[in-house]
C-alpha cells in the first residue's frame, strides 16, 4: 500500500508535466504515459488519440505506461507493477474492466503485456499475444523504435478486435501468415509418407535375399539361459535450469496476474 | 562315367512312371494306374536281380567324340535311354532328368554313389499347375510391375528340381555383455534433474539348432534357395529314387565343408539376437562383448523340392523359385519407373491437399 501511495505521488507529478490536451480520459492516467521521454510531443499526441479512439470503438482500454525504473517505486517484478497500475487506477472499460496494458520499465528494459476482461481476452488469444509481441512490438522495442512499436500495437489490436467481432479471433487457425507454413509442412509430411509407402511396395517386388539368421531352426526348448546378471554400476545426474518467464521473455505467464488476466512478461 | 540309368516302368503297360507329389504315388499316364512307391521299388529290384541272374547286361553305349575337350568330357556323362534307346548327354551332377526324345522320366542312380546318395528327401507336394498359379498370384497387387511384363511375358521354362542341401545340426555356447541405462527426470526447485543409472548386463546361454539348411548346388542362386525356406522337416523321408521320376535332380557339387561358414554365420546371428531379446527394461542398450563357441553336430545330405520358373522380358531373364512343399514363391520383379513416380506423386499430391485442408481448420 505504501509503495502504491509513493507511486501515485510520482505519477501525479509526472502527469502535471504532460500537455493538457493529452490528459483527456475518464481515468486518472492518459492512454499513453511516457515517463521517460521516449516519444516526441507530436508522437505522444498521435498515439494518445489513436488509443482513445480504439478504446472507445471497441469498449476496451488500450494503454501504454513507460517508467524509467520500476525499482524506484519498490517493484522487483514488472508483473506486480502492471497489476497494481490496473487495480489502483481502476483501469479498464465497462463493468468487466476490459483492458490491454503494455508496461515498460526502461532501466532493465522490462516489459509486461497484460489482458483483462472477457472482451479483451476474446480478441487477444494466447497465440495472438505471442504473435503481437514477437513479430510486431519486441523487435521494434529492441531497435529503440518506440513510436513504430506502439503504432504496431494499436494497429494489430484493431485487427484483433475486428476479427473477434467477426467470430474468428486471431489464433493458429485464422493467422493467415501460418497458411504457407502449414501447407509446406503438409507437403513435406506427404512426401515422406509417399516415399515410405512406395518403398514398402517396392520391397515386395524384391524378395530374394540371403538368409542372415536361423531362428526357424531352434527347436522347442532349444534355448537355455545358463546365466544372467544385471549389475548396477553408478548413477549420473544432470541439472538443467528451468528458464523463468520473466528472465527469458519467451514464456507465457498467467499465474500471479490479478483478475484472471493473461499475458506475458520479459525483457526486450 | 556312370552308365546305369533307370526308368520306373508301369507293371501293367511298361510305360514310364512319374512321381505325383499330391498323391505321394507313382502314376502311369498311359493306363492311369497308381502304384505305391514301396511296391514299385520292390518290383524294380526283382527285375534287376532277374536280369543279372540271366546274364543280361544292360544295353548301353557311350560315344565320346573329339569335339569335347578333356576338361569338358570330365564333367559330362552319356546314357542310353532304356525306353527309346536314344543317347542322352548331361553333366556329372544330374541325378534325374527326362529323355528329350521320348520324354520318359529317367533316374541315373549310378550318380548316387555311396558318397553321393542323399540321406533324406522331401517329396514334391505341389505340381506344375500350382507353381504357375502361384506365379500369377505373385504378380497381383504389385503396383509398380510393368503391365507388359504380366501381359506379354510367357514362361520360358518351368522345372521341378530336387535341390541338394546340407542340413547342419549344432549348438552354440554364448557369453554376452551389454551396457544399459535407465533414466528418470524430475523437477527440483528451478532445475530439471535427470538421473541416469548405468548397468552392466551379462548373459550366458546354450542354443541348439537343428537342420540349418545350406544349398549344395553351385547352379542354384543362394538368395533364391535361402528365401524359399522354411521346409517342413516332418515330411522328410528316407531317400528313394522312386521319388525322382518326373523331376530333375542334381547331386551336390558344393561340399559340406564349404557350406559350414554360411550355416555358422546364421547360427551366430540368431544366438546373439535370442540372447539380446532376454534383456529388457533399459532405455539404451549397447553390446560390449560377445563370445560364441560353436559345436558342430550331424550333417545330413538331403534333396528338397523346388520349382524353378524362368521368364524373359526386354531381353532380360527373370527367375522365380517356389518351395515345392509349402508353395512359398519368391523372385525379383522389374519396376516400371513411370508407374513408380506416378504413384509417388499421386500419393504425395493427394495427401498434401487433404493435410493442407485439415491443417487450416486445426
Amino acid at each position: 500500500m505504501k509503495k502504491t501511495v509513493i507511486f501515485l505521488l510520482i505519477l501525479v507529478v509526472g502527469l502535471s508535466l504532460l500537455p493538457l490536451g493529452v490528459v483527456a480520459t475518464n481515468s486518472e492516467l492518459p492512454y499513453v504515459y511516457d515517463g521517460v521521454g521516449l516519444l516526441s510531443e507530436l508522437q505522444l499526441i498521435r498515439l494518445e488519440n489513436r488509443a482513445k479512439s480504439l478504446s472507445e470503438t471497441y469498449q476496451c482500454d488500450l494503454r501504454i505506461i513507460i517508467v524509467s525504473d520500476m525499482r524506484e517505486y519498490g517493484y522487483r517484478d514488472i508483473l506486480d507493477l502492471a497489476n497494481d497500475l490496473y487495480t489502483s487506477y481502476n483501469l479498464g472499460y465497462g463493468l468487466e474492466k476490459n483492458c490491454v496494458l503494455l508496461t515498460l520499465s526502461m532501466n532493465n528494459r522490462d516489459y509486461d503485456f497484460a489482458v483483462w476482461g472477457t472482451r479483451a481476452e476474446n480478441a487477444f488469444t494466447l497465440y495472438g499475444i505471442d504473435n503481437i509481441l514477437d513479430k510486431h512490438i519486441l523487435p521494434k522495442l529492441a531497435d529503440d523504435d518506440y513510436y513504430s512499436a506502439f503504432g504496431a500495437f494499436f494497429n494489430r489490436a484493431e485487427e484483433y478486435f475486428d476479427m473477434a467481432l467477426n467470430g474468428r479471433p486471431f489464433d493458429t487457425r485464422t493467422d493467415r501468415s501460418n497458411v504457407g507454413r502449414k501447407i509446406l509442412v503438409s507437403i513435406v509430411i506427404s512426401i515422406i509418407v509417399s516415399f515410405l509407402l512406395c518403398s514398402v511396395w517396392r520391397s515386395k517386388m524384391k524378395t530374394a535375399s540371403i538368409a542372415k539368421t536361423a531362428h526357424n531352426y531352434i527347436p522347442a526348448g532349444g534355448f537355455m539361459l545358463t546365466g544372467q546378471m544385471d549389475q548396477f554400476l553408478y548413477r549420473t545426474t544432470t541439472r538443467t535450469r528451468i528458464q523463468s518467464n520473466t528472465s527469458s521473455g519467451s514464456g507465457r505467464a498467467t499465474s500471479g496476474r490479478s483478475g484472471g488476466s493473461s499475458g506475458r512478461s520479459g525483457r526486450f | 562315367m556312370s552308365s546305369q540309368m533307370t526308368n520306373y516302368q508301369c507293371p501293367n503297360c511298361l510305360a514310364g512312371l512319374r512321381f505325383d507329389g499330391g498323391k505321394g504315388k507313382l502314376l502311369c499316364d498311359h493306363c492311369d494306374n497308381e502304384f505305391e512307391v514301396e511296391l514299385v521299388e520292390q518290383l524294380f529290384a526283382d527285375k534287376e536281380e532277374a536280369a543279372v541272374s540271366a546274364g543280361v547286361e544292360p544295353q548301353w553305349d557311350i560315344t565320346e567324340t573329339n569335339n569335347f575337350t578333356d576338361e569338358e568330357a570330365a564333367h559330362l556323362r552319356g546314357y542310353i535311354c532304356s525306353s527309346c534307346a536314344a543317347e542322352i548327354i548331361c553333366d556329372d551332377t544330374t541325378v534325374a532328368t527326362s529323355c528329350p526324345y521320348c520324354g520318359n522320366p529317367t533316374v541315373i542312380p549310378g550318380q548316387l554313389s555311396s558318397q553321393g546318395r542323399p540321406d533324406l528327401v522331401i517329396p514334391f507336394k505341389l505340381d506344375k499347375k500350382a507353381a504357375i498359379a502361384a506365379l500369377k498370384n505373385y504378380y497381383k497387387g504389385k503396383k509398380f510391375l510393368p503391365k507388359s511384363f504380366s501381359d506379354e511375358n510367357h514362361l520360358e521354362e518351368i522345372k521341378g528340381v530336387y535341390v541338394p542341401f546340407w542340413l547342419f545340426d549344432g549348438q552354440a555356447d554364448a557369453d554376452m555383455r551389454f551396457r544399459g541405462t535407465t533414466s528418470r527426470t524430475y523437477t527440483s526447485g528451478n532445475y530439471r534433474v535427470t538421473e541416469t543409472s548405468h548397468y552392466r548386463i551379462t548373459r550366458s546361454a546354450n542354443v541348439s539348432f537343428e537342420k540349418v539348411p545350406a544349398d549344395a548346388s553351385s547352379k542354384m542362386p543362394d538368395t533364391h534357395m535361402d528365401s524359399v525356406e522354411p521346409f517342413d522337416y516332418n515330411e522328410l523321408k528316407p531317400f528313394s529314387t522312386a521319388y525322382l521320376p518326373g523331376f530333375l535332380a542334381d547331386k551336390y557339387d558344393v561340399k559340406a565343408e564349404d557350406c559350414v561358414e554360411r550355416a555358422n554365420t546364421r547360427i551366430t546371428n540368431s544366438t546373439e539376437e535370442a540372447i539380446a531379446n532376454t534383456v529388457s527394461g533399459y532405455a539404451t542398450l549397447t553390446r560390449e562383448y560377445s563370445r560364441i563357441n560353436l559345436r558342430s553336430g550331424d550333417v545330413k545330405y538331403v534333396l528338397l523340392p523346388v520349382w524353378m520358373l524362368s521368364t524373359k522380358w526386354n531381353n532380360k531373364n527373370y527367375l522365380f523359385t517356389m518351395n515345392g512343399q509349402t508353395g512359398k514363391l519368391i523372385g525379383d520383379l522389374p519396376v516400371d519407373k513411370g508407374r513408380y513416380f506416378t504413384w509417388f506423386i499421386g500419393i504425395a499430391g493427394g495427401l498434401s491437399v487433404i493435410l493442407s485442408v485439415i491443417s487450416l481448420f486445426i
